[in-house]
């Protein structure tokens, strides 16, 4: 037996180096035609079209990952800490790694999505990292995520989003940095609230509660700018909210908001008669609608966690200024979809409101979204 | 014979493979098609292609062992630190590679030389004649220039920047390896059915997209429109008509059949139902989805074609 713990079957020697570099630097995507819907031996088309469909098939699994040494960056693994040392670094990694003792780290599931992208070669006792040991090592005892969770991670981040794993006491803090950063006027916050509440929207009901009497001031002034700006008077349906206005404000213009309240638009005014009334009826008869559960608060805790928070595509990406944009959850085709009020629960934990998306991940790594929106 | 068996690894669980030929055989031969899972090298940002590794289903994986197809190893080895001996090994397989690429180096770069020799001539006749050289006694001629670019250029080439490769497979010899003899599946009457589809000739992939439980092709999937949604359920349990009509209506819309199966209790044989619309105007309809009156008619039909859903026991041979 050869005294050579090298199986030259699985590398490249020199010349084929070069070949495959060309190869790979030539490689173009062939279109795919029409599929068939019956298959027929007998067809001579047929059989042509399955030769080619294989050999394409074999020219896109053939392509290697090669390239210049100086053109990729270098890591070691450390295998204590389950990390990547990153000794020389090219391009940029955006919102990957992370610096300590001005070294820079990489997860185990960043490097090997870098890997798989080309752009890093990772050394073990400065023997080469193959794919292969990459995904035992990556994958095994000490893992950050399952494989359901990295190709989630793998796929976002291709497709250009910043993908980093949850972690709720860091988003915490960083929302509270960005929002004394900018250091909002309580005035101009308040408006927000206001506009956002109008909207049911998710607002800060805290601030509101602390600030009653701003909050009550800007939403008088808000109605005058819509009145200025509109021309018609101003319709509220929240009627708690307008009582509690009105207690404030003085006599003369509760009366003015009482006499103000005809409107052609009222069904107290159509709805005069029985037969108007019948119609009517039969018309809201044919509405479906599922009744929103309410929230159980005896809930505390939910069995689903967040996985990733996402980050929308910026040229200048920043982890430390930049909200997530959305929160992933990755279940399996096994696993019970969340009910509402588990999602509820998911929801009220997050430092800052941000839609939330379920990635439904097959045994053989096939995958939906869901956007879930509460 | 065991030499002609497909290996395949076992990482975490999950069977895989990182070989080509081993893939192709596997797709070509046996019809089991896996999920490439893996990202193209030349188009590492196109999420819509996709590389080695493969990924097999638990069913897949089953009926590989219990067909004698595949042999599923796990190896130890890989999780270990590389050994010193492994390291020296790596160290000489690189130098070679290195002193290797040297000489293709230094021929692409001297070929460039080659292509820009009247220019470099021209510039060092003027260079000379400014220099003061008289022109008569300039004699440039384009061995010595190559030869003393070569010379320039060994100096220069750094050997230690050449190609070089992340291979896909693990590329020392492994000692410490734990073959799979057994692998179990987490729904048996599933497995069942899964065989007796592969034994039909089938090519089979999962159909969490349709609702169903598998997706069977005439041919190749790559080239191939899934022909049936195979739903599989549980005799014991009572058919549910929203099931029924929703399983058949989703399948019309996609151009495919619409199967129940299930295993018989008393011969303990795979049955299969299929479901097919009776009504021709609403098949084609379905089937011409760019037609303009597509929407119009279908709405206007709507309340007939409910009552004309048949539903026929289908010998396996109709499959």
């Amino acid at each position: 037996m050869e005294d050579n713990t090298i199986r030259y079957d699985k590398l490249l020697n020199g010349s084929e180096l070069i070949e495959f570099e060309n190869r790979l630097q030539d490689y173009s995507i062939t279109a795919k035609g029409q599929k068939y819907e019956e298959y027929n031996e007998d067809s001579e088309d047929i059989q042509k079209q399955i030769e080619s469909s294989t050999d394409d098939l074999c020219q896109l699994l053939e392509l290697k990952r090669i390239s210049m040494s100086n053109k990729r960056s270098v890591g070691i693994y450390e295998e204590d800490s389950n990390r990547i040392r990153v000794n020389s670094i090219l391009g940029k990694f955006s919102w990957l790694g992370y610096m300590e003792n001005k070294n820079m780290y990489l997860k185990p599931h960043e490097a090997l999505l870098l890997i798989e992208m080309n752009r890093l070669v990772v050394f073990y006792n400065e023997v080469i990292i193959s794919l292969e040991q990459a995904y035992v090592l990556f994958f095994g005892k000490n893992s950050t995520l399952t494989m359901e969770e990295y190709y989630v991670f793998s796929n976002l981040s291709r497709i250009g989003y910043g993908v980093m794993i949850h972690d709720s006491e860091y988003d915490r803090k960083k929302f509270l940095a960005i929002n004394n950063r900018k250091k909002v006027k309580k005035e101009d916050e308040m408006i927000w609230c206001v506009l956002l509440q109008k909207l049911n929207l998710p607002y800060k009901h805290e601030f509101v509660a602390n600030e009653r009497e701003l909050y009550l001031k800007t939403k008088v002034n808000l109605r005058k700018h819509f009145v200025a700006i509109s021309g018609h008077s101003y319709n509220d349906d929240d009627e708690d909210d307008d009582k509690e206005l009105y207690q404030d404000e003085p006599p003369s213009k509760k009366l003015k908001s009482e006499t103000n309240e005809v409107d052609s638009n009222n069904f107290i005014d159509i709805l005069k008669t029985e037969l108007q009334y019948i119609s009517y009826e039969k018309f809201f008869q044919k509405f479906c609608y599922i009744k929103r559960k309410q929230f159980d608060k005896s809930l505390e805790s939910s069995s689903f966690k967040f996985n990733f928070d996402v980050f929308r595509p910026k040229t200048h990406f920043k982890r430390t200024e930049q909200l997530a944009s959305y929160r992933i959850i990755v279940i399996t085709y096994k696993d019970e979809f969340p009910t509402h009020s588990q999602l509820e629960i998911l929801k009220r934990q997050q430092a800052y409101d941000v839609p939330i998306v379920i990635a439904t991940v097959s045994e053989n790594m096939k995958f939906h979204y869901s956007l879930c929106v509460l | 014979m065991e030499s002609e068996k497909v290996k395949l690894v076992l990482i975490n669980k999950k069977v895989m493979t990182f070989n080509v030929d081993d893939y192709i055989k596997l797709r070509k031969h046996y019809r089991i098609v896996g999920n490439l899972i893996g990202i193209v090298p030349a188009f590492p940002k196109n999420i819509h292609l996709s590389h080695l590794p493969a990924i097999y289903s638990e069913y897949e994986v089953r009926l590989m062992i219990e067909e004698n197809i595949a042999i599923i190893e796990e190896k130890c080895d890989l999780s270990k630190k590389p050994t010193e001996q492994m390291r020296k090994d790596y160290e000489k397989h690189t130098e070679k590679i290195a002193n290797d690429m040297f000489k293709p180096i230094l021929d692409k770069k001297l070929k460039n030389v080659k292509l820009n020799m009247e220019n470099i001539i021209k510039g060092k006749r003027k260079k000379l004649m400014k220099a003061g050289v008289p022109e008569e006694e300039i004699n440039i001629t384009e061995e010595d220039i190559l030869k003393e670019e070569e010379k320039k250029l060994r100096q220069t080439i750094n050997p230690n920047i050449s190609l070089s490769e992340i291979p896909l497979e693990y590329p020392f010899h492994t000692t410490d390896v734990r073959i799979i003899s057994e692998y179990h599946v987490t729904n048996e009457a599933k497995y069942k059915i899964f065989k007796d589809l592969w034994h039909k000739n089938m090519f089979i992939t999962s159909a969490e997209n349709f609702g169903g439980d598998f997706l069977t092709y005439t041919g190749d999937p790559n080239l191939f429109h899934a022909s049936q949604i195979v739903h599989i359920v549980d005799p014991q349990k009572k058919f549910n008509h929203h099931f029924l009509s929703s399983c058949s209506r989703l399948a019309l819309s996609v151009k495919k059949k619409c199967v129940f199966a299930y295993i018989d209790e008393e011969n303990n044989e795979v049955v299969y139902q299929t479901i097919e619309w009776k009504n021709l105007k609403l098949r084609e309809l379905y089937s011409s989805i760019n037609d303009q009156t597509y929407q119009n008619q279908f709405e206007s039909d709507d309340d007939d074609t409910e009552k004309e859903v048949e539903i026929g026991e289908s010998s396996a041979s109709a499959m």
